[in-house]
């Protein structure tokens, strides 16, 4: 076993020796930085930063595929150290792609199973709001649980969350400015943006507290518009309070 | 009375939820907090009703209505019920932890 290990130490070894690989591995690594320190910008896109953080870890993941690639086994089996290196450091790509899977198509499925959409003066509100954002109109389904949660998805579909406790703690112009703040995270389509920055906290080193500070650039974006369509921070702020 | 809740595992907002529930069929969260003599906030009143609606005292089920759903809470036992669980829990718990012990003191108890 631990001459199996020290077979892929020499291989790694090899690696660094290389002029080449250390190049490209440098490079990837610097570009990786880049676009991260790129991506927090508060300012652009939440569509252009999904894309600049994806770049992050392929960049990121690049000098390690590439070392898994080079390493080699004059016997190789599923059992040998080698084979298992190049299993996990080919595995993380995989493991990203799924997650992205699981995020985007997965758990909003995940969340109608069981929930009612909800009809009335809410529904009417968030259409008439959605025709003014220029974003499709949305279906507004209830959580059942009593915790005052909101949330929304754009899929196919955008879909806006709210839990029965929700509704029933607010005011009518309170659940406006939720639906207005949802609204304006459907419109940046944030729900990419949110669960593509849980991702790469995960699988980046530069994780997550340079990503949590992405995420509440996007909340008070959501705030502002919210606040700017009442024309007052009042019901925002007695929202807040009572959540 | 305090003594009796502490017995009963219920925080004082906790039993003073169920005494509403009790006297009342079915009510609505807001109602329920209406009712209540301590002064908490409307989302302490829920979130204490989904600690026991977790624990099984109460049971709800979701309405509609102008401002979307809401729920309706009703006491899933009665105090009698009630108190027969905490009584039961109680015993078993002493006759666990100290065994011998217990049952000669109840023994002695029940023969005055």
């Amino acid at each position: 076993m631990l001459g199996m290990a020290d077979h892929v130490f020499d291989g790694l070894g090899l690696f660094l020796k290389s002029e080449t690989n250390l190049f490209l591995s440098l490079t990837a690594i610097a570009i990786a930085v880049a676009l991260y320190w790129k991506a927090r910008d508060g300012n652009l896109e939440p569509r252009i930063r999904v894309g600049l953080l994806y770049g992050h870890l392929a960049a990121l993941i690049f000098p390690l595929v590439l070392l898994g690639f080079s390493l080699s086994c004059d016997d190789p089996n599923p059992g040998c150290a080698v084979a298992i290196t190049q299993g996990v450091l080919g595995g993380i790509p995989i493991a990203i792609g799924l997650s992205i899977f699981a995020g985007m198509v997965i758990v909003p499925k995940l969340f109608l199973i069981g929930n009612l959409q909800v009809k009335g003066a809410i529904e009417k509100f968030a259409k008439r709001e959605a025709g003014i954002i220029g974003i499709p109109e949305p279906t507004i389904h209830a959580i059942d649980s009593q915790k005052p949660v909101a949330f929304s998805f754009f899929s196919r579909t955008p879909r806006i969350f709210l839990s029965v406790g929700l509704m029933e703690l607010l005011t009518k112009k309170e659940k406006e400015v939720v639906i207005l703040h949802e609204l304006a995270h459907l419109k940046r389509k944030a729900s990419w943006f949110k669960v593509s920055s849980w991702i790469a906290s995960v699988f980046s080193p530069f994780g997550a507290a340079g990503f949590r500070s992405a995420l509440s650039a996007e909340e008070s974006f959501a705030d502002n518009y919210a606040v700017a369509r009442q024309r007052t921070t009042k019901f925002l702020e007695s929202a807040k309070r009572k959540v | 009375m305090d003594a009796r809740k502490k017995l009963m595992g219920l925080g004082p907002v906790e039993a003073e939820i169920l005494e509403v529930l009790w006297k009342n069929e079915e009510m609505k969260v807001r109602d329920i907090h209406a009712k209540l003599k301590k002064k908490v906030a409307q989302s302490s009143v829920a979130v204490l009703l989904d600690r026991l609606f977790d624990r099984r005292l109460v049971t709800r089920r979701t309405e509609t209505g102008r401002g979307g759903l809401f729920y309706i809470y009703s006491a899933s036992v009665t105090r009698p019920e009630f108190e027969k669980h905490v009584v039961e829990q109680t015993v078993d718990n002493l006759l666990k932890h100290f065994g011998p012990t217990a049952v000669n003191y109840f023994n002695e108890r029940f023969r005055k």
